[in-house]
């Protein structure tokens, strides 16, 4: 039995959209001290670790841990009908295995949408060293990713302790992005030793471009051809964070 | 990894040999060696799978992915662009082949892979043909992209063949059957059990759970289920009278076999499923034939056959098949119900009220029939002749053609006469035509009888009763009876351009067996064109002159529009061209 309540239903839309990127039917375990969600997407390319802590929620009731197994995208027409200073409950219902979605606004609105059987499969988080780390503002790594698409479908992103390089090479054409460090876009830049590792550009453009509505600073941390980290810094103590497997760049 | 699941690696290894080899037996070997590998709890999933299926064939899902989809999801799976896949495509002609070598050389990285279940890869197959709306193209290319991104490269070979519908391994049905019998029936001679369990149920994943659980005891117990297509029963042919009755031992029942669409009718309760004579679910196609259905099966169950014919919408006159294909549509079904309307003549009860009726004689099934359909305007049983008469048999036959069927289907009436599901034997023998005479050119008829018309054709005509002349006797011989190809407007003016005609009786010099509703002097001259001149025991244009005892009359006449005022009565096309025409254009049908 649980019931939550969030004040600010459009950052419940944007984290919706945001997990909705990877994943259809989301597994969300809902503990008495948090709501989270660890998934990866069907080709096991991707993986988004999400929790908000009840501190996030107007209120917060669950006596105990719950699985509950969802279609995120029939969530998410229903909270795309919320409007400005609405606020959203979610609540099951034991008897009939339903979620209840309340809409409170100017009048209130009741939906009720099927819970589907929870994943069983558990998603260990990558275990990594990470070479570098890069304090990033969303916008400028949009940018950055939007460029490099005009050119191709991937794109390598280097770093050394000076800069950090976005380089995208197509069969006609190329493009090298350069945010040095103490720029505008570039917040922080750490760097162990100079490291580089190609990523898929149409799961990069959308993550970032989702999770940007929730977030205005994102953290890269990445090793040659491993796995890359990006945690999007969420306004209240909520945390969403992406990891992207890596392509292999053969000549 | 419970003791139920099975790795799909294992199917993908059967594959590959199965698809070396070009020998039956070997392929039995193979099909004998998986199947006893495959855990009973999953050996229907296994059997439908080694078909390319996932499902029997009765069922209308299909996992249904487009080349260009695959093309998609490969592309995700393996970090490679589409461009190149369609390239490599382009030249190995096999998007297996060209699957196999993309997942070997995967760009994308995945976090970790998973040996692939059959039961994994079934339910993903399952929700791929499940996925339906707005998002189902993503959905599908999404769960493909995943199979593909645990698949090792020959995994991705056979599941990317599957789900384009081009597995193709050649396991025919009955090799299917071999190999059950020879891993679960105890050897070869199980084999005739099991594929009667086949073929009135038709559905093998269910036969190989059955036997491979419960054994021949199983397959024994089998029954025919409500919803699960019987194999249709099929017919030999012979082309003479003689020969049918002597085959059939002296006495037969000869029915009508109706040029139309066979169609076996499920009905379980309120709900009606309709059944082609490949077993594909053509409900949707006939929603006229399951509402009709509805209200004339009388028994709550019931597994019947008939022949869903086109009808013209004015006359109630049987149309050829073919129009029967404007129903093969998914859309518009309303509209092509109206243009293109039909009838239901019902032959067989294979099933009522719990009651399997397949192991009966056919007289019992027929009397079972009789009893469970009502009769109407619309649904029929179908029109039949018990004899023993040869000559009987060949009137009632050339009387079928006439009226737009095929010939007949003679039936054994001998205690033994059961339905032989998914066979083709003598207990039911085919009459068809050997020639036919198809008419290229039109020809003017006398209006010489009208017939009432009914329902929207009320208080005019629905058909004329027309006349070639024979200037040899002075006498007008009927040639056919139409109703087709009247506008509106020529309907709603016959009554009063006939009238001046009517006569109380038969005119003299009309030469007549059918009776007409009203009788009109010899004086109206049609332009006619039909599909052909058929002999004919009812009518009497050249009557004796092919064939003792048979005239000819024209079969699907339509009127032109033609009204040929400027001829005389004894200006229509004389009885004697009309035997040339016969005779010039007679061909040998060829069997189809």
């Amino acid at each position: 039995m649980f019931k939550l309540k969030v004040s600010d239903a459009k950052l419940l839309r944007d984290m919706a959209t945001a997990i909705s990127i990877l994943v259809d039917e989301a597994t969300f375990q809902i503990t008495p001290e948090s709501l989270k969600l660890r998934a990866m997407d069907p080709s096991r390319v991707a993986m988004v670790d999400f929790e908000w802590p009840k501190t996030v929620f107007e209120e917060y009731m669950c006596n105990q841990p719950t699985k509950m197994c969802i279609n995120i995208s029939e969530l998410l027409k229903l909270l795309r009908r919320v409007g400005k200073d609405e606020a959203v409950e979610l609540a099951l219902d034991e008897k009939t295995g339903r979620l209840q979605v309340k809409i409170t606004g100017k009048y209130t609105r009741n939906f009720t949408m099927p819970t589907l059987e929870a994943s069983e499969e558990e998603v260990p988080t990558p275990k990594i060293t990470f070479n570098v780390r890069a304090k990033a503002t969303t916008e400028g790594l949009r940018q950055a990713i939007e460029d490099a698409e005009l050119v191709s479908d991937h794109v390598r992103i280097e770093a050394d302790n000076e800069k950090l390089v976005f380089q995208a090479t197509g069969d006609l054409m190329g493009a090298t992005i350069e945010i040095k460090k103490g720029s505008d876009a570039l917040l922080d830049l750490e760097a162990k030793e100079t490291s580089k590792a190609t990523f898929s550009l149409s799961y990069l453009s959308e993550i970032i471009k989702a999770a940007s509505a929730t977030s205005d600073i994102a953290t890269l941390e990445f090793s040659s051809d491993m796995p890359i980290k990006i945690d999007f810094q969420q306004s209240k103590d909520g945390k969403l964070t992406f990891y992207l497997a890596p392509r292999i760049e053969t000549a | 990894m419970t003791h139920t699941e099975m790795y799909y690696s294992e199917i993908a290894e059967a594959y590959e040999k199965i698809e070396a080899t070009t020998k039956r037996l070997e392929m039995t070997d193979l099909l004998v060696n998986l199947l006893k590998n495959t855990p009973k709890e999953i050996i229907d999933k296994v059997v439908y799978l080694t078909q390319g299926k996932i499902y029997p064939d009765f069922v209308k899902l299909e996992i249904g992915v487009a080349e260009r989809l695959a093309i998609k999801a490969l592309a995700h799976a393996s970090g490679r662009r589409e461009s190149e896949i369609e390239e490599d495509l382009k030249k190995s002609g096999d998007i297996g082949e060209t699957a196999q070598k993309f997942t070997a050389q995967k760009r994308q990285v995945t976090f970790f892979q998973k040996p692939l279940t059959v039961q994994k890869v079934y339910e993903t197959f399952d929700k791929m043909a499940k996925a339906s709306g707005a998002g189902a193209v993503d959905t599908k290319i999404m769960l493909l992209a995943g199979l593909l991104a645990d698949a090792t490269p020959k995994e991705a070979k056979y599941i990317m063949r599957t789900v384009t519908g081009n597995l193709r391994l050649g396991i025919a049905d009955m090799t299917v059957l071999d190999a059950l019998a020879i891993a679960y029936g105890g050897g070869k001679e199980a084999r005739e059990l099991i594929e009667r369990a086949y073929n009135i149920s038709s559905d093998l994943g269910r036969v190989a759970k059955v036997v491979a659980e419960k054994g021949l005891d199983g397959i024994k117990k089998f029954q025919v289920i409500v919803g699960e297509p019987i194999r249709p029963m099929l017919a030999e042919r012979l082309s003479s009278p003689e020969e049918i009755l002597e085959k059939l031992g002296g006495k037969c029942i000869a029915e009508y076999k109706y040029d139309g669409e066979r169609v076996q009718a499920h009905k379980e309760g309120e709900e009606i499923k309709l059944f082609s004579r490949r077993l594909e679910d053509i409900s949707d196609q006939y929603p006229d034939a399951v509402e009709l259905l509805k209200r004339h099966v009388l028994a709550k169950d019931a597994i019947l056959e008939g022949e869903c014919v086109a009808i013209d919408p004015d006359t109630g006159e049987m149309r050829p098949f073919q129009e029967l294909m404007h129903r093969r549509r998914k859309y518009e079904i309303e509209k092509a119900m109206e243009e293109y309307p039909i009838s239901l003549f019902m032959f067989d009860a294979l099933y009522v009220d719990g009651k399997d009726l397949t192991l009966k004689p056919y007289p019992v099934r027929r009397k079972a029939l009789e009893k469970v359909v009502k009769e109407g305007d619309r649904v029929k049983i179908a029109k039949h002749i018990i004899t023993s008469d040869v000559k009987e048999l060949e009137k009632f036959f050339l009387e079928a053609i006439e009226d737009g069927c095929e010939g007949l289907v003679c039936k054994s009436v001998a205690a033994d006469s059961v339905y032989q599901a998914g066979a083709r034997g003598w207990l039911w023998i085919k009459y068809k035509r050997d020639y036919k005479s198809e008419m290229t050119d039109t020809v003017d008829l006398v209006v010489v009888g009208a017939f009432h018309g009914r329902g929207r054709r009320a208080g005019t005509y629905g058909a004329l009763l027309l006349a070639a002349y024979n200037p040899e006797s002075d006498t007008f011989e009927t040639v056919t009876k139409c109703g087709t190809g009247f506008t509106d407007e020529d309907l709603a003016k016959l009554p009063k351009t006939l009238k001046p005609h009517v006569i109380p009786h038969k005119h003299p010099r009309v030469n007549s067996i059918i009776a007409a509703d009203v009788w009109l002097e010899p004086k109206i001259v049609l332009e006619i064109l039909g599909a052909e001149i058929t002999l004919s025991p009812i009518h009497t244009c050249a009557m004796n002159v092919i064939r003792q005892g048979s005239g000819l009359a024209i079969r699907f006449p339509r009127f032109t529009g033609n009204y040929r005022l400027d001829k005389a009565a004894e200006d229509a096309t004389t009885t004697n061209e009309i035997t040339e025409m016969y005779q010039k254009q007679l061909k040998k049908i060829a069997e189809s």
